[in-house]
C-alpha cells in the first residue's frame, strides 16, 4: 500500500464568504457548515466558533477531534463505513489542512469531561493548545435515546472534517510525506536482517461512550484484528470514546497515530515494521483471555521479534495490558509498553492496578492524578458548567474568581498512551 | 557578613565517643560543640553554616523510651532553633536508622523544620521517614563515612537556600518514592520505540515504571495427617519470657530466642511482649494471643495435631532488617527441620 | 467466580457511585485469578476516592452509563455460546 499524506501548513482560521485555504489561512463559511450539518434531522442546532492558539479560550466538554482532510486520489473519501460509503482505505493521496482540527463539543452525559486550554498552565498539557481549532458544538433535538445521541454528535464531527477538508482539494502542499509498505513477505525479503516489531494498539470497547470504530464496525465485536498502519492513518479507525479524557484516543490521534509514524520511520532502517493488531479492551474475564490469548497469537503467528503495546483507559484495562506482556515475554518476544498512571496527588502511591514482573520496559505517560491550577478563561466555548464537574470532587477546587484546580485525567490528551503527547514520570 | 546558617546535629552513642554497645543504654544528652561526625561536618558548610551543637542518645534507650528521648531531643530542638536539622549517618544499623528516621521525621512534622539524614539503602530505618526526609544514599558500613558526608552536605545546603533537589541519582539520596509528572524532550511513542530498539539490540534501556518485585517463596507440601504432626510454634511478635533473658531488642531485632514450652499449657503469665510496636495491654495480659501455644496446646489433647514441638521460637518483627529477617528464618527453620518438625504457626503482628 | 471486571475503564468511571458487576454461580475451589483482580480494584478504587468524592451530582447520567455498559456485556455474553453456560 502507498499513502502520501500531503500537508498543507494552517496559520489561521476565519469565518468568510467562501470555503477556502489560501496562504494557509482556511476560511469557513459558517452558515454553509451550519446548514450542511443540519440534513441530519437529528440536529437541532449547532454552533461554531473558533479557538486559536495563544487566546484566553477554554473548550470544555471535548467529545472528539478531528483532522479535515480531502483524498484527492485513491478510493474512500471522509470516513468509509462510519460516515461515508465503505471503500478500501491506505492506498492514494490524501490532502491534509495540517495545524487544524474540528473540536466536538456537547455532552451526552453531564459527567464528561475534557479541556482544551489555548493559553498558559492549561495549554502545556494537551496537544491541542496548539492547532487552530474550529469548535462545533452539537445540540440535537429533544428525546433522543443515548445511543442515538452520541451517534449524532460522532457523525456530525465526522462530516464537518469532511465538508472543511473539501477546502484543501486544489491546493499545493507544504510538505508529502510518503508511506508505503508492501506485503510482510516482500518486505522481510528486502530487510531480512532487521527484527520484525508490531504495534498492538488496545481500544476501549465496552459499550456506550466506551466504544471504538474501525471502517465502522464497533470494536466490542470483533477479535484481535491485524490491520495495515496505513489503513489507520487514512481514517479507518475513529473514535467513539467520550471518557478518560487525558489517555482517551481522539480520532484526530488515529489519524496521526504517533506509534505508527515513529515505528514507520524505523521501517526498513533499524526495524521491519509488520503492522498493526487492533485488540479491543472488553469488560468480562472471558472476554480478556480471548482476546489476550488470540493477541499474542497473532503476534506470534507473524513472527514478530519485538511488539510496542499501547493502552486506552485507566482502570479494568490494566489487566489486559498486563495479560498480553505476559503472554508475549514468556514467548520469547520482547514488548515495550506505553501506559499512564495514577499514582495518587502526592505521587506515593502504586501507579499500576495490576503489575507483572514481566513488564520490564514501560513508557509512563503521565500520572493522571497530577493536579494542575488553570487560570480563569476570558472566553469559554462549549458548556461553562462543566467546569465545575472539572474540579469536582473536592472543596476549595473551584476558586471565585474562576481559577481551578483540577487533575490531569480532565485535560484532553495529557497522558496520550499512545505517546503522543511528552509527558513522563521521573521518581523523585 | 551574611550570618551563617545553623545545624543541630544528632549521633548515637557510639559516634558520639560516649562507648559501644555497653552504653547503648545512656540518656540523651546535648553537647554546644560539634562531635564525632558532626566535626567534619561542620567543616564541609563552614563557608555558609555551621553546626550549633550535638545531640548525643544510646540506641537502645531511645528504642525502648521513645517518649521521654523524644522530649528531650525536640525540647533542645525547639532551644536552639536550628534551620535545618542532620542526623547520622546510620549506613546498617539497624537500631540507629530507626532512631535517625524517626527523630528527623518528627522534627519535620511537628516543628516544620527539615531534616537530613544518612542510610544504606536496606536500613529499616528508610522505610520510616523517607517520605519527610531526605536520606543520603550510604554504604553499608562506617567505611562510607568519608563519601557520605559530603552528600549531606549538599543536599543540606541546597535545602538551606531553598533550591530545588534534582534528581535522586543526581543528588546521591534515596528515592522518596514521589513520581512526579514532568515533560520530556521526547513524545511517548518515540521514547517506546527507542525502548524496544534498546531491548532488540541487547543493549541497556531503564524502564520509566518500575515494576514492584515480589519474593516469590514456594510453598511446602500440605501435610497429610495432621493427627500425627508435629507443629512447633514461631513468632514475630516479640513474645518473650518476663525479664527478656536473652535481650532480644524490641525493634530491629538482631537475634531470635528459643524456649523450652514442653511442660507448658499456655504462655500465660510467665511471658510478655517486648515488641515495640502494638500497644502491648493486651499481649502482657495474655500473651497467646499473640503466640497461641493454648490453642496448639489444646489441639495436642484433643488429637487434632500430634504433638506441639517442645520449642517455642520468637523475635521481633518490627524495624528488622530483610537481611535479618532472612537469617533469622534459614536458621531457625534449619533447627526445625532437623528436629524433624512437620509444620509451623508463624505468627506476626 | 468473578465474570465482568470491577472496574470500569477509565478515571471517570471511578467518580460513578454506580458499577454492576455480573458474578458466576458459586462454585466450590477459590478461583485465585478472580480474587487478585478483586483485590487490586479495591486498592485502586481506594487510592483514588479517599480523597474526592463521588460524584452524585451526575447520578442520573451515571445510572444510564452503568445500565448500558451493564446491558452491553450481557449482550456479549449472551452472543457467545460457552459464556452463556456459565
Amino acid at each position: 500500500m502507498k499513502l502520501e499524506l500531503r500537508r498543507i501548513h494552517i496559520k489561521d482560521i476565519q469565518f468568510g464568504d467562501k470555503l477556502a485555504v489560501e496562504n494557509g489561512v482556511l476560511t469557513v463559511n459558517k452558515e454553509d457548515l451550519i446548514e450542511k450539518l443540519k440534513e441530519d434531522e437529528r440536529i437541532k442546532d449547532i454552533k461554531v466558533d473558533i479557538a486559536r492558539p495563544g487566546e484566553k479560550v477554554r473548550i470544555i466538554p471535548v467529545k472528539d477531534v478531528i483532522e479535515p482532510r480531502v483524498k484527492i486520489e485513491g478510493a474512500g473519501n471522509g470516513f468509509p463505513g462510519a460516515s461515508t460509503k465503505i471503500a478500501q482505505l491506505g492506498d492514494g493521496k490524501v490532502n491534509v489542512l495540517y495545524g487544524a482540527a474540528v473540536v466536538t463539543v456537547g455532552d451526552i452525559v453531564g459527567f464528561q469531561e475534557g479541556v482544551v486550554d489555548m493559553w498558559g498552565e492549561g495549554a502545556k498539557w494537551t496537544p491541542f493548545s496548539k492547532t487552530y481549532n474550529l469548535v462545533v458544538d452539537i445540540t440535537p433535538v429533544e428525546g433522543l435515546d443515548p445511543h442515538t445521541h452520541e451517534a449524532t454528535v460522532r457523525l456530525a464531527g465526522l462530516k464537518a472534517a469532511e465538508f472543511i477538508g473539501e477546502a484543501g482539494r486544489k491546493v499545493e502542499p507544504d510538505e508529502v510525506l510518503t508511506y508505503e509498505m508492501e506485503s510482510n513477505a516482500l518486505e522481510t525479503k528486502k530487510y531480512p536482517d532487521l527484527p520484525k516489531v508490531l504495534y498492538v494498539e488496545m481500544l476501549i470497547s465496552q459499550g456506550l461512550l466506551h466504544d471504538g470504530y474501525i471502517y465502522g464496525v464497533n470494536s466490542q465485536l470483533i477479535l484481535p484484528t491485524l490491520i495495515h498502519p496505513n489503513e489507520e492513518l487514512d481514517g479507518a479507525v475513529i473514535s467513539g470514546n467520550c471518557v478518560a479524557a487525558c489517555d482517551k484516543i481522539t480520532t484526530y490521534q488515529h489519524q496521526n497515530n504517533s506509534v505508527i509514524l515513529d515505528l514507520y520511520a524505523q521501517h526498513g532502517k533499524t526495524i521491519n515494521f509488520l503492522g498493526v493488531i487492533l485488540t479491543p479492551e472488553l469488560t468480562t474475564l472471558e472476554g480478556k483471555f480471548r482476546t489476550c490469548d488470540y493477541t499474542a497469537k497473532l503476534c506470534k503467528t507473524l513472527g514478530a521479534d519485538g511488539v510496542i503495546v499501547s493502552e486506552e483507559g485507566y482502570g479494568n484495562p490494566d489487566s489486559d495490558l498486563v495479560m498480553i506482556c505476559k503472554r508475549l515475554e514468556n514467548a520469547g518476544i520482547k514488548t515495550a509498553l506505553i501506559t499512564d498512571e495514577c499514582s495518587g496527588r502526592d505521587g506515593m502511591s502504586q501507579p499500576l492496578t495490576d503489575t507483572a514482573s514481566e513488564a520490564v520496559a514501560v513508557v509512563s505517560t503521565g500520572n493522571v492524578s497530577h493536579v494542575v491550577t488553570l487560570p480563569p478563561a476570558d472566553k469559554v466555548i462549549g458548556n461553562a458548567e462543566s467546569i465545575a464537574t472539572l474540579a469536582g470532587g473536592w472543596d476549595g477546587a473551584l476558586l471565585e474568581d474562576g481559577t481551578l484546580m483540577c487533575e490531569l485525567n480532565a485535560v484532553i490528551g495529557a497522558t496520550s498512551e499512545i505517546g503522543y503527547h511528552n509527558c513522563t514520570v521521573k521518581l523523585y | 557578613m551574611a550570618e551563617k546558617y545553623k545545624v543541630l546535629y544528632y549521633v548515637n552513642q557510639f559516634f558520639g565517643q560516649i562507648g559501644g554497645e555497653d552504653k547503648a543504654g545512656i540518656e540523651p544528652m546535648y553537647k554546644e560543640e560539634t562531635v564525632g561526625p558532626a566535626l567534619g561536618f561542620n567543616g564541609l558548610i563552614s563557608e555558609e553554616g555551621e553546626v550549633i551543637g550535638t545531640i548525643i542518645c544510646g540506641d537502645n534507650y531511645f528504642n525502648e523510651n521513645k517518649e521521654e528521648a523524644m522530649k528531650f531531643i525536640l525540647d533542645i530542638v525547639k532551644k536552639t532553633n536550628p534551620d535545618i536539622v542532620v542526623t547520622g549517618p546510620a549506613f546498617n544499623a539497624g537500631r540507629y536508622g530507626m532512631a535517625c528516621g524517626e527523630i528527623a521525621k518528627a522534627i519535620v512534622e511537628q516543628l516544620n523544620i527539615p531534616a537530613v539524614t544518612g542510610m544504606y539503602v536496606e536500613n529499616p530505618g528508610v522505610d520510616v521517614c523517607k517520605g519527610q526526609v531526605i536520606i543520603a544514599s550510604t554504604s553499608d558500613s562506617a567505611a562510607g563515612m568519608r563519601k557520605a558526608l559530603p552528600v549531606m552536605a549538599n543536599i543540606v545546603k541546597k535545602i538551606v537556600k531553598g533550591e530545588e533537589l534534582g534528581l535522586p541519582e543526581e543528588e546521591g539520596y534515596i528515592p522518596q518514592g514521589k513520581r512526579l509528572t514532568v515533560f520530556s524532550d521526547k513524545r511517548g511513542s518515540q521514547r517506546a520505540v527507542e525502548m524496544l530498539l534498546a531491548r532488540l539490540n541487547d543493549e541497556p534501556f531503564e524502564t520509566e515504571l518500575p515494576m514492584p518485585v515480589f519474593d516469590k517463596v514456594n510453598p511446602a507440601e500440605a501435610i497429610k495427617d495432621l493427627s500425627k504432626a508435629t507443629i512447633a510454634l514461631v513468632t514475630s511478635g516479640g513474645i518473650v519470657p518476663k525479664g527478656n533473658p536473652d535481650r532480644i531488642q524490641s525493634a530491629s531485632a538482631q537475634k531470635w530466642g528459643k524456649y523450652d514450652v514442653s511442660e507448658k499449657d499456655a504462655l500465660g503469665a510467665d511471658y510478655c511482649t517486648i515488641h515495640g510496636g502494638y500497644d502491648p495491654v493486651y499481649a502482657n495480659e495474655l500473651p497467646d494471643r499473640v503466640a497461641p501455644l493454648d490453642m496448639l496446646k489444646q489441639y495436642e489433647k484433643d488429637g487434632v495435631i500430634g504433638k506441639v514441638y517442645e520449642y517455642f521460637y520468637t523475635t521481633t518483627g518490627t524495624g528488622t532488617s530483610v537481611g535479618n529477617a532472612m537469617k533469622f528464618g534459614k536458621e531457625i527453620g534449619k533447627e526445625l527441620k532437623e528436629a524433624g518438625v512437620d509444620g509451623v504457626i508463624l505468627t506476626s503482628t | 467466580m468473578l465474570v465482568s471486571h470491577p472496574l470500569g475503564a477509565s478515571i471517570r468511571m471511578l467518580f460513578s457511585p454506580y458499577r454492576s458487576i455480573i458474578v458466576g454461580e458459586k462454585v466450590e475451589e477459590i478461583d485465585v485469578f478472580s480474587v487478585e483482580i478483586i483485590e487490586n480494584s479495591i486498592i485502586s478504587y481506594k487510592k483514588h476516592m479517599e480523597v474526592r468524592n463521588a460524584d452524585w451530582d451526575n447520578k442520573e447520567d451515571y445510572q444510564l452509563i452503568d445500565n448500558e455498559l451493564l446491558e452491553s456485556t450481557l449482550k456479549s455474553l449472551n452472543s457467545n455460546s460457552c459464556e452463556s453456560c456459565i
